[in-house]
């Protein structure tokens, strides 16, 4: 029974650790301009097109990933100083339907470019042996579920820091707590949306890498559905809280693997993919922002 | 020197010449198909046209009136789909009296989703209703046995009753009895949303919309303006899911339509053609449609040079990202559509000055006694001891 428990904890964790990946990337583009990115998944997704390319052709797998965040973050900058910023001085609605074309673009433009039209094996960054596993309670954990939630926590505790200990994180949390107001401090707006954007789009790409090391290969509707519990998690966690996006993106993750593995006749594959929706529906319905997330209080 | 567009009085008669030829050119182009001779899959594709203008026009009506966004109607599209396949199919139901059913029952779930959307806006109503796109397809696996899982159900066909004059056996008839059910629902969804806009329900609902807290001071019944919306544009959306399932001939959980891209698709159609627009939707419809369709076409087309032939042997996608690109750069240059677009140009060459709601000399002027304007007496300001339901 403890095994069975601990194999969905862990199985669940690994998955979790993505959807953190994701939210965390959705919450620093929220916090910024206040817009859902709808595209974060499929600019992850080519982003780890990328590196599958790099890694299949030239480089090692790691340097690849490496290189794959690099241009996550150009990705990311160049698409909110392009289009978001523009767009959204005419109307914040328009916004989101630029952000769905770019969903749209980005998820037809990785097979138009490297010409695929079926999945791409992807070489793992962790070992993947059947062997490759410690044993724990009688539950295997594996390596690479390991190395995921690992990444991910890396990933989490350098944002952490750049948000609490640097300057520009310092001009991120003016500029999220306070837009108009953070220029007549002399922070340059502009510029830190720009990193947030980056960010966001790096946090993601390497969220990508992970959910093909995981599969095993890169297709292009990978992280659709992955996008939608990231979205989950990163509202779920209100929002605008780091720590709320990685602790919600866990929660769900473990929740889904828990659900489907406990009740496979009601949840089953079908509906673990919709587990985590139904819940945040469930949770939006009492608390309307969130687990952690601050109440807005709107003026008239 | 900047030029003057041509002031026309709302109600005049240039007003009702312009009106009546637009009419006109409008009438010509709809019933043109009837008058020429047009093929199956000509009919087809208008059928196509018809029902995506009715699934846009539903979004419409909920988000560009009363401005709570929907990533989810694929789903009430699909509901709609499905309530009208599984009475065919199952109960053995004609399928002209699904429509009706499959309008109420889209209702009911639509309104029963707009509850808990009262307490949500913008992002958060948008992941609840994507939610709902999300779950619809893996409900239909699911119950696999009253929807058939995903094997479907398939041979749904409508064919032509026979006071209609057409012939069940042809094919051309056949999807010209379609398109006349997907044109009548077309223009009973344009005339339902027109009349909710245009009557105090329609002011309501865009005082929602502009500032819901406003709106309720003002005495609108925000809750109930919202829900039944929802329930409405939700029964609007089912109704093109029903003509869908009949063009189609089978549901499937599978079919795109009925996944989070079809909720996408009615989105993007609508905000092509102008939001808050009634026209807006159908112009939209057209577009897009016509738009992928010359795209998709494009690889093959003979005037292109042979490396670009080349360049895109083998790629395939082309017709999404051109789309893509148009709607990022349409976001860009008319973020209130075509429609929107168009009411700009236009008003820069005839600018028709509306009517006051009443005429000065239509406004009663009240015959005023000489008392009640004569100054009140200085004793009479001075507080008397409250009389009976005295003042405040």
């Amino acid at each position: 029974m403890i095994s069975d428990f601990l194999q969905y904890l862990f199985d669940g964790l690994s998955a979790g650790a993505i959807y953190s990946l994701l939210a965390l990337g959705l919450v620093i583009v929220y916090r910024g301009t206040g817009h859902l990115n709808f595209a974060q998944g499929e600019m992850a997704m080519l982003s780890a097109f990328l590196a599958w390319w790099l890694s299949d052709n030239w480089l090692p797998i790691w340097v690849a990933v490496f290189i794959c965040a690099a241009f996550g973050f150009a990705l990311g900058a160049v698409v909110e100083r392009v289009i978001i910023r523009p767009i959204g001085q005419r109307s914040i609605f328009a916004v989101g339907v630029a952000a769905i074309g770019l969903l749209l673009g980005i998820n037809a433009l990785a097979p138009f470019i490297w010409k695929v039209t079926h999945p791409e094996g992807f070489e793992s960054l962790f070992p993947k042996k059947p062997t490759d596993f410690v044993t724990i309670g009688g539950a295997h954990w594996r390596y690479e579920n390991i190395g995921v939630l690992v990444v991910m926590l890396i990933v989490a505790g350098l944002l952490y820091l750049l948000f609490q200990k640097t300057k520009l994180g310092l001009a991120m949390r003016a500029v999220a707590s306070n837009p108009e107001s953070a220029p007549l401090a002399g922070i340059k707006t502009g510029q830190v949306l720009m990193m947030s954007w980056g960010l966001a789009a790096a946090a993601g790409a390497i969220g990508g890498c992970m959910v093909a090391t995981l599969r095993g290969n890169v297709e292009p509707s990978m992280m659709l559905a992955i996008f939608f519990s990231a979205t989950a998690a990163a509202m779920l966690g209100g929002f605008d809280s780091l720590l709320g996006a990685v602790v919600a993106g866990l929660l769900l993750g473990v929740i889904e693997s828990m659900g489907a593995g406990y009740q496979p006749d009601v949840i089953g594959p079908e509906l673990k993919g919709s587990l985590s929706l139904i819940i945040i529906l469930i949770v939006l319905l009492f608390r309307p922002s969130g687990l952690f997330g601050s109440k807005r209080v709107e003026r008239v | 020197m900047k030029f003057q567009p041509i002031r026309i009085n709302q109600g005049s008669p240039t007003h009702w010449a312009l009106r009546v030829a637009g009419f006109l050119v409008i009438a010509y182009l709809a019933l043109s198909p009837f008058v020429r001779d047009l093929k199956a899959n000509e009919f087809g594709e208008l059928t196509d046209i018809a029902i995506l203008a009715l699934a846009a026009a539903s979004l419409n009506l909920l988000i560009g009136y009363t401005g709570q966004i929907s990533i989810g109607h694929s789903a009430f599209f699909g509901l709609g789909s499905y309530t009208t396949a599984i009475l065919m199919h199952t109960y053995g139901w004609s399928p002209g009296w699904t429509f009706p059913v499959a309008a109420l029952i889209c209702f009911g779930v639509g309104v029963l989703v707009g509850i808990p959307a009262l307490r949500l806006s913008g992002v958060y109503l948008s992941l609840v209703t994507l939610a709902l796109a999300q779950l619809f397809p893996a409900l239909v696996r699911k119950f696999d046995d009253l929807t058939g899982g995903s094997r479907g159900i398939s041979n749904l066909r409508y064919d032509p009753p026979s006071w209609t004059g057409l012939d069940p056996r042809n094919r051309v008839d056949r999807a010209e009895w379609l398109f006349i059910v997907a044109l009548f629902m077309l223009v009973l969804g344009y005339i339902i949303v027109r009349n909710l806009v245009k009557s105090r329900v329609g002011r309501a609902m865009v005082a929602v919309r502009d500032n819901t807290t406003a709106a309720a001071v003002m005495g609108v019944h925000v809750a109930v303006v919202k829900t039944v919306t929802f329930g409405i544009s939700a029964a609007l959306a089912g109704l093109a899911g029903s003509v869908f399932v009949l063009r189609q001939t089978q549901a499937n959980p599978d079919n795109l339509s009925y996944t989070i891209l079809g909720a996408i698709l009615f989105l993007v159609v609508m905000v092509i053609g102008g939001t808050a627009s009634l026209l807006g939707p159908i112009v939209g419809a057209l577009v897009y449609y016509r738009v992928d369709q010359y795209t998709r076409g494009l690889p093959s087309k003979d005037y292109l040079p042979g490396f670009v032939h080349d360049f895109l042997n083998g790629r395939a996608n082309l017709a999404t990202i051109v789309f893509a690109s148009l709607l990022i750069l349409l976001m860009f240059l008319a973020p209130f559509g075509i429609v929107g677009l168009a009411k700009r140009m236009g008003r820069r060459l005839v600018f028709v000055i509306p009517r006051p709601p009443l005429a000065l000399d239509d406004v009663p002027v009240p015959d005023l006694e000489p008392a009640d304007v004569a100054p009140t007496p200085l004793e009479d300001v001075v507080p008397s001891p409250p009389t009976q339901g005295g003042s405040p």
